[in-house]
């Protein structure tokens, strides 16, 4: 930029800056020098109330880094293939998180831990808040990768003790609604819930099975146990939560609701094309 | 309405009255900011001190070397040795200047010392020039992403 100043009559200066020219009071002149001044001294400087607010929010996402030490090596390896963990590993080398090292050490290898180290030697310092960024990308991947099935991590603990949520199942604003789709359940004969349990992705069967004993569903459970074999109930076992909100619950039953809801539309579909071939729901 | 200066990004400034805006760089801010001053009548004496913009960019340079040793020496790697030896007049002798040799290589180190350049006081206008040469290299770094300026009040990782 072309930068020119120079003082005309009356106490003015002219300043032109490339085409543009500015005619100023010396006045003027100082107010501005003193604003540039002040920005250019902060240079590299960032507000302190965006700092507070970047720990803040640090603070509040740590557990969802933490909560990959209770991830089963192969998930969390699974996990590493679609998430960048470059830039979080450096976070983990520092401050420092050791049990997490340790367990990424032991589920990633040698190889792909020094890929990370090396990765992370080519990138520049970032401050927290892309730290953050990072974080909220990592927890939408574990989500998603939970959603497709892909991995099935243990459920992360809330800021509520389990002692206190386990028994507010049953008690909560949802245990009627929910009852009352595992009685439901239940008038079903067991060809029927076969095919409604084997519509419902593992995972919320999982939840669904969690639930029936949170209920206390016996005859229910007795038909899961005649239709689910055990291999598969062992498959299924990781995925059970050891703890559910009362309104995760509700969804995992509302799922079951529009499970039967389709498998019956389909069922009506298939009556006028004989022979049946899909489930039939009674 | 006064004159209203705001940082957009890190090195990057926009300047604003009334109607009129602009944004201007780092190098370019500190350039205007001599030239008011040289006008206005705000300098020192030149008897008496240096040029404001002079400690200003001392400053800045101090706070570079906030950044980790990679991305130091990748700024040192950049400058031509020219260039580094006039950087070095404009700090000899303090705790900075030490700071900063030992960013650069041994070799690198030795020629600047051994410059028919080196122990001649530098002059304010080469000075400007040596600073905005420099911090010209520092935007162009920052632009690729390459470096990533520390606040020392921060925290980074």
């Amino acid at each position: 930029m072309q930068i020119k100043v120079k003082p005309v009559r009356g106490q003015r200066l002219e300043i032109k800056l490339d085409q543009t020219k500015l005619l100023l009071t010396e006045s003027d002149c100082q107010e501005m020098r003193n604003a540039l001044a002040k920005n250019l001294e902060s240079f590299a400087r960032h507000p302190a109330s965006t700092w507070d607010e970047a720990r803040e929010e640090f603070k509040q996402l740590l557990p969802t880094l933490e909560y990959l030490e209770k991830f089963a090596d192969n998930e969390l390896a699974l996990l590493m293939r679609e998430f960048d963990f470059t830039l979080l590993y450096r976070v983990c080398q520092q401050k420092p998180l050791s049990t997490l090292l340790k367990k990424l050490d032991g589920a990633l290898g040698k190889r792909e831990i020094g890929r990370l180290i090396a990765e992370g030697e080519r990138l520049p310092l970032q401050p927290l808040w892309e730290v953050n960024l990072r974080i909220g990308a990592l927890k939408r991947t574990i989500d998603r990768l939970s959603d497709e099935g892909e991995i099935h991590p243990p459920k992360m603990s809330s800021s509520q003790p389990t002692a206190e949520v386990a028994p507010n199942l049953t008690r909560s604003g949802e245990a009627k609604v929910i009852r009352q789709v595992l009685q439901k359940l239940d008038t079903y004969p067991e060809k029927a819930l076969l095919a409604i349990f084997k519509s419902l992705p593992p995972r919320e069967l999982a939840k669904l099975w969690f639930i029936m004993e949170e209920f206390s569903a016996n005859s229910l459970l007795d038909k899961f146990n005649q239709v689910i074999p055990p291999p598969l109930q062992k498959k299924l076992k990781p995925a059970k939560p050891k703890t559910m909100l009362a309104t995760d619950a509700r969804k995992t039953c509302q799922l079951a609701i529009e499970v039967i809801k389709s498998l019956k539309s389909k069922k009506s579909s298939n009556d006028d094309t004989p022979p049946p071939s899909g489930p039939v729901l009674v | 309405m006064s004159f209203d200066v705001k940082k957009l990004g890190e090195h990057t400034f926009l300047m604003e009255k009334e109607f009129f805006s602009m944004t201007m760089d780092l190098v370019d801010g500190v350039r205007l900011l001599s030239k008011l001053d040289e006008h206005l009548g705000l300098n020192p004496p030149l008897s008496q001190g240096e040029p404001n913009f002079i400690p200003l960019y001392r400053n800045l340079l101090k706070v570079l070397t906030y950044m980790d040793q990679r991305s130091m020496q990748m700024l040192m790697h950049a400058a031509s040795r020219d260039l580094l030896v006039n950087l070095m007049r404009t700090v000899k002798g303090t705790k900075l200047e030490s700071r900063l040799m030992s960013y650069t290589t041994k070799r690198n180190k030795q020629a600047i010392e051994t410059d028919v350049l080196y122990n001649k006081p530098i002059n304010p206008n080469d000075a400007l020039q040596t600073f905005s040469d420099f911090f010209q290299i520092v935007e162009d770094h920052m632009d690729r992403t390459q470096i990533t300026l520390v606040d020392p009040n921060g925290e980074y990782y």
